[in-house]
């Protein structure tokens, strides 16, 4: 039947299907088809996205400027990895992947979202009260005042606190494969895969596709029943960067890198695993590269952040530290993908958590200008192709 | 913020002068030079473009080591062949780590200063270059014996395209930008001043970008100041004078306080009544419930007047 798109497009449904769903902790299975979800660790970005990263898919984020929120959304799938107990794979050239996993936020209790709930209700309620009672409209006294986060009520995703690090015994319990592009260094050129060029990421497809037989997450391959399985997390932290070979940002024709996505892809469909790369592709010059990985992976989604630019005075952004845009959902074993109902979203990073909130752009702010083309919140609604320019002086304008 | 990060306060493990056609960049890296051969305890000068020369006036030479890739950097004669001479040469790939190794005296707090990465990023690609200068500081005194806390390089940006520029840029900590500069005469010899901008990017992963203008005096000592940008006018509309609609006036429209409070008091039409609420009614949630005080004329008649009906 059609999807179950609509608001709030989360549902407990789960469908009395026949065949048998694998059960492993730390997934459940998606309401669009037989498949299986993960989570990303942060649970307003799972909503957003369908319930979760499809287990056999690519979650592609492209970075920021400067890389710092992507690498806090690595960090939180490999923290939601530890959590649920699944194996991680983790590759990086910048940063040696032990440092990365030696920050991952702390979980914040055992109990998965459910002392989060509660500490969001004690909050707002707290809050409620320190408000002047309403006089006239007190019907409306008891409700909450701040929007409900996205996907809070699933418990699904843990929740994490920012301010705390993992204790490195936790980290340890997850066995983790890590691959450090300059220790692999110097790269010899690998006979098997004639098309690759770039010998990086023959090695890092080399090293992904042994884990993937070792830790015996190939579908392919029969497993006794008795085997308890489970899901590999791959992380590919900025891939595509000046270190990883790419050079002369896209417009080189060079075709390891699309190459590379398809063959991971090949690996990944008949496998249990989830992945998530993040690819800086501002340094990318060529539109249509940027075209072909995105086409190249299952779902996209782009980050983009206000520092540093001239977005971050911008009266209207204050609450937020950037824009998220969703250039593609996955729609693996389905003709449809997940339709969330609105396209605009931002993110904010607070000291203890990193949310995913819907754009709400204030209808009118205190130092509102006389003319409309100097408002900035005016400026920014989508231009309306009205009779008349909102913007630029015309001599027409009264 | 150029200031800082030149003196040392502001940590910087990258820093990318980038000049112009219009602002040589040379004056500011002359102030590097001479600082970082006061602050560390050595300085390794990688020069391609120009002699050794203008760079070391007024520093102290002993802490400092050359490796010359000015005078003959494609090894065009035979005595500059010999692998034991600290020269560059541009045949093979940049490896900056392997000329600091050569070098007798092991430290830690060593920095490198590399005139341009021009001739290199000409002849080898962009990433070449940035995997050569994350080995730089990739270096641990254990396992190599040295170890970089800075790296300064001069960039061209006439010179190069825009992927080149955002791949470095992508690696620098911290980028400077020259736009305009000239050449200060002063009494004691000449100086420089200019504008740049400075894009710095700290551990904590905050982003900081500044417009700044910068003196340099004939001592080569550097001092920079934030450049208040020219406010938006947007921003510059002075408030205006909040009309007080309740000056001069024939009447008086002011409140006092007292008559402040007897106005909070007033209960309005659609308030909660608290008074009219039974003491032993329980507590419903206040959403639900509606009041009904009738009127003297309210006639509540309990008869339902479809009983009247006749079909």
């Amino acid at each position: 039947m059609a999807a179950s798109t609509g608001k709030g497009g989360v549902t407990s449904f789960q469908k009395k299907s026949r065949t048998k769903t694998l059960q492993i902790p730390g997934t459940r299975p998606s309401s669009q088809g037989n498949q299986l979800l993960v989570s990303t660790g942060v649970p307003s970005l799972d909503h957003i996205i369908g319930g979760g990263i499809v287990v056999g898919t690519v979650l592609l984020v492209e970075e920021d400027s400067f890389g710092n929120y992507a690498r806090l959304l690595m960090k939180y799938f490999m923290a939601e990895g530890i959590m649920t107990r699944h194996p991680l794979l983790l590759s990086s050239a910048e940063l040696h992947p032990k440092q990365l996993l030696r920050d991952l936020p702390a979980p914040v209790s055992d109990d998965i979202g459910k002392a989060a709930l509660h500490q969001e209700d004690v909050s707002s309620e707290k809050n409620v009260e320190k408000e002047a009672t309403m006089k006239i409209a007190w019907r409306y006294q008891n409700l909450r005042t701040e929007q409900p986060e996205l996907g809070a009520f699933s418990k699904f995703g843990h929740y994490y606190d920012l301010s705390k690090t993992m204790s490195s015994e936790m980290i340890d319990t997850a066995p983790s494969r890590l691959f450090y592009l300059p220790d692999e260094l110097p790269l010899e050129e690998q006979g098997m895969w004639n098309s690759i060029r770039n010998p990086a990421y023959v090695k890092l497809l080399q090293s992904i596709q042994d884990v993937v037989r070792e830790g015996q997450f190939d579908l392919t391959v029969p497993q006794p029943k008795d085997v308890s399985r489970t899901v590999l997390r791959i992380g590919l932290h900025s891939l595509g960067s000046p270190l990883w070979g790419e050079q002369d940002g896209g417009t080189s024709h060079d075709t390891s890198l699309p190459h590379f996505l398809h063959a991971l892809r090949a690996v990944l469909r008949t496998s249990l695993t989830a992945c998530l790369i993040t690819i800086p592709t501002h340094l990318f010059q060529d539109m249509a590269f940027t075209r072909r990985l995105e086409k190249l992976c299952d779902s996209v989604i782009r980050l983009e952040s206000f520092a540093g630019s001239e977005k971050e005075q911008n009266p209207a952004y204050k609450d937020y530290h950037g824009l998220l845009y969703i250039k593609q959902l996955s729609q693996a074993n389905s003709l449809l993908s997940y339709m969330p109902d609105c396209n605009d979203f931002a993110f904010k990073l607070r000291r203890k958590k990193f949310a995913v909130e819907k754009l709400h752009l204030p209808p009118e702010l205190q130092d509102s200008q006389q003319r409309e083309q100097d408002d900035p919140v005016a400026a920014l609604k989508t231009p309306s192709t009205g009779c008349f320019s909102t913007s630029g002086k015309s001599k027409l304008d009264f | 913020m150029l200031q800082q990060v030149l003196e040392g306060t502001e940590a910087s493990s990258i820093v990318v002068i980038e000049d112009c056609v219009d602002h040589d960049g040379r004056p500011v890296f002359h102030c590097f030079c001479s600082q970082l051969a006061k602050r560390c305890e050595s300085v390794h000068l990688f020069h391609l473009e120009n002699p050794a020369g203008v760079f070391l006036e007024g520093a102290n030479i002993s802490k400092v080591h050359i490796h010359d890739g000015f005078s003959d950097p494609l090894q065009w004669e035979e005595q500059n062949r010999d692998p034991s001479a600290d020269k560059i040469d541009l045949v093979s790939a940049p490896d900056f780590l392997g000329h600091l190794k050569r070098t007798p005296v092991k430290t830690s707090l060593v920095a490198v200063v590399i005139d341009s990465l021009t001739p290199f990023l000409q002849n080898y690609p962009g990433y070449v270059i940035c995997r050569a200068l994350q080995r730089l500081l990739r270096a641990r005194l254990e396992s190599d014996g040295i170890e970089v806390s800075q790296v300064v390089a001069g960039f061209h940006g006439d010179l190069h395209d825009d992927s080149t520029a955002a791949a470095l840029r992508h690696m620098a900590t911290t980028w400077v930008q020259l736009q305009e500069g000239a050449e200060s005469p002063t009494q004691g010899g000449t100086g420089f001043h200019g504008n740049c901008e400075v894009l710095h990017r700290r551990k904590s992963g905050k982003v900081i970008r500044q417009a700044e203008v910068y003196h340099i005096s004939p001592q080569w000592s550097l001092t920079s100041r934030v450049q208040k940008t020219p406010v938006r006018p947007v921003a510059q509309v002075e408030q205006e004078a909040q009309v007080d609609p309740t000056a001069n006036l024939t009447f008086n429209l002011r409140l006092t306080d007292t008559e402040k409070e007897a106005r909070s008091r007033v209960v309005l039409p659609y308030m909660h009544h608290h008074r009219k609420k039974a003491p032993n009614k329980p507590a419903a949630n206040p959403g639900g419930q509606i009041f009904y005080q009738p009127d003297d004329v309210d006639d509540f008649d309990e008869e339902d007047p479809d009983d009247d009906l006749d079909f």
